[in-house]
Parts: C-alpha cells; sequence; structure tokens
C-alpha cells in the first residue's frame, strides 16, 4: 500500500490509452478534433489509486497530458504516477459522464459577443475575456457568475462520452481578475 | 458595473485622453495610463493599495488590458504595476 504524501495524489494510467478508455463498460474517447489552437489537445484519463479530500479512491480524473511519458519523473512503477494535486488535474469525471471541476477550476460556458441586429450563428463571436460559470467546483464562484479572466484563458475540453461528444469549457481561478456575482 | 475585483489584480477606469492640443484636434488620442481605482483584488498585500478604492493612481504605461462591461472600460493591471497614488 502506498501512500501519497507532499499534496500528490497517486493515479492509476494506461499510456496506451492516449485515444480512449472504458469506465464501467462506456468507452470515453479523447481529443479527436484538434483545431489550430491546440486548445483541445488530449487531457488524459486516470484513476485515483491514493486520494485526498477532493479525489477518492476510484474517481476516473481528467489531468493535463504533461505528467504521463516513461520517463517521467512523476513515474512511480508500471502504471503507477504520482502526480502533484494542483490545477492540473481538471475534473473528475461522474459516472454519468459530467464533469465536476477540482483544484481551483472552474467550468463555464463562452458569452457571446453582443450585437445590435440579429447575426446569422456563424458570425457569431464570443469574447476570449470572459466566461459564464457553471460549476463553480472548490471555488468561491457560483454558477451563473459572470468572470472575466486574462485574454484566451479558457481552455476547451472535448471527451466521447460513448457515442456522444461533449464540451467542456474550463477557466482556472488564478486566471480571473474580476467578476458580477450573481 | 463591476465591483469586484480578484487575486492580485485591480480595476482602473482610465482618465480621459487629451483629445486637443494647441486648438488641433488630435485624430487618435493615446490611452492613458493614470485613472480611478475601481476594484481592487483580495490577494493584493500592499496595505496602502488595500484602502486606495476611489483613488487616483497612475500606472505602468505597457501593464494590463482592457475589459468592457456595460459600456464602461477598465483598465485591469496587476498589483505591482501601480507605480504612484498621487
Amino acid at each position: 500500500m502506498m501512500l501519497s504524501v507532499n499534496d500528490r495524489v497517486i493515479v492509476r494510467v494506461d499510456l496506451a490509452q492516449k485515444d480512449g478508455i472504458v469506465i464501467g463498460g462506456i468507452k470515453v474517447l479523447l481529443g479527436q478534433k484538434y483545431q489550430t489552437n491546440f486548445r483541445e489537445k488530449s487531457p488524459v484519463v486516470a484513476e485515483v489509486a491514493e486520494g485526498n479530500e477532493q479525489l477518492r479512491k476510484g474517481d476516473f480524473i481528467l489531468c493535463h497530458h504533461n505528467h504521463f511519458y516513461g520517463t517521467s519523473p512523476y513515474h512511480l512503477f508500471g502504471e503507477l504516477y504520482s502526480i502533484p494535486a494542483n490545477h492540473t488535474i481538471f475534473a473528475v469525471l461522474s459516472p454519468s459522464g459530467e464533469l465536476r471541476p477540482v483544484y481551483g477550476n472552474l467550468l463555464a460556458c463562452r458569452v457571446e459577443i453582443e450585437t445590435s441586429f440579429p447575426v446569422p450563428a456563424e458570425y457569431r463571436e464570443c469574447h476570449h475575456d470572459r466566461g459564464l460559470i457553471l460549476d463553480g467546483g472548490w471555488t468561491s464562484f457560483r454558477q451563473g457568475d459572470l468572470v472575466f479572466t486574462r485574454p484566451y484563458s479558457l481552455y476547451e475540453i472535448v471527451y466521447i462520452w460513448g457515442d456522444e461528444e461533449r464540451r467542456s469549457w474550463k477557466i482556472n481561478s488564478e486566471m480571473i481578475c474580476a467578476v458580477v456575482r450573481k | 458595473m463591476i465591483e469586484e475585483a480578484v487575486n492580485k489584480w485591480v480595476l482602473v477606469i482610465r482618465d480621459d485622453p487629451e483629445t486637443e492640443s494647441g486648438g488641433l484636434l488630435l485624430p487618435d488620442p493615446e490611452k492613458t495610463h493614470s485613472g480611478t481605482i475601481q476594484a481592487i483584488g483580495d490577494l493584493v498585500t500592499s496595505e496602502g493599495l488595500k484602502a486606495a478604492k476611489g483613488r487616483k493612481c497612475l500606472f505602468h504605461p505597457t501593464g494590463g488590458w482592457d475589459i468592457t462591461y456595460d459600456g464602461v472600460t477598465y483598465a485591469v493591471v496587476r498589483d505591482e504595476e501601480i507605480i504612484a497614488l498621487p
């Protein structure tokens, strides 16, 4: 039995899963379509082997892919990695495929730029410096708050749950500069 | 109106730029780097700055960026980019 120390989380990662993983019989695919800005670059699904107050053993989490490669300093042995418990862990995947943000991350939706006359959908544009909170996670922000961020700091997570492509926008709370509370 | 800044950010409403010089209208006036402090983030540590809401300030000309909300434009600057409270 291995214990996590120094604010780390021990996770189990199958490196061959870069394309997908099966959770409870449902296949989850990641990073199938990249746009030119690479905002959708693949997060990795990991299973928590030894958690803490925010992550329980057995949770499936989405985290940044930079931690996981063969000679990674976070590698313990086999499929086990000891990764820092910080904002690079994006969210926990619920059994129904929903995301629950952790470690200062929030889920938000983008805010369209208002126009003085109706515009077809393909010409609508969104602000790149603000988002409407959908799930504040462990932060002080709540659903419905309008937050202003550093430009282009919204990070799109794309994953395919079963046959359905799902997209979420993630903001790290350190990137937020102002808020209008609901 | 944005009333709340977070982290180490400070919201400043810039002073109006000079639009006239020597009786001539300036076509493209430069943004000022002074203004009135509108909101101060919760992680700002400078005691002088924490109590400066509503005061005039000068900030670094290259610092921050602008956001517009409800027709009001704010300069978002880092606390260390504010260089003086005149």
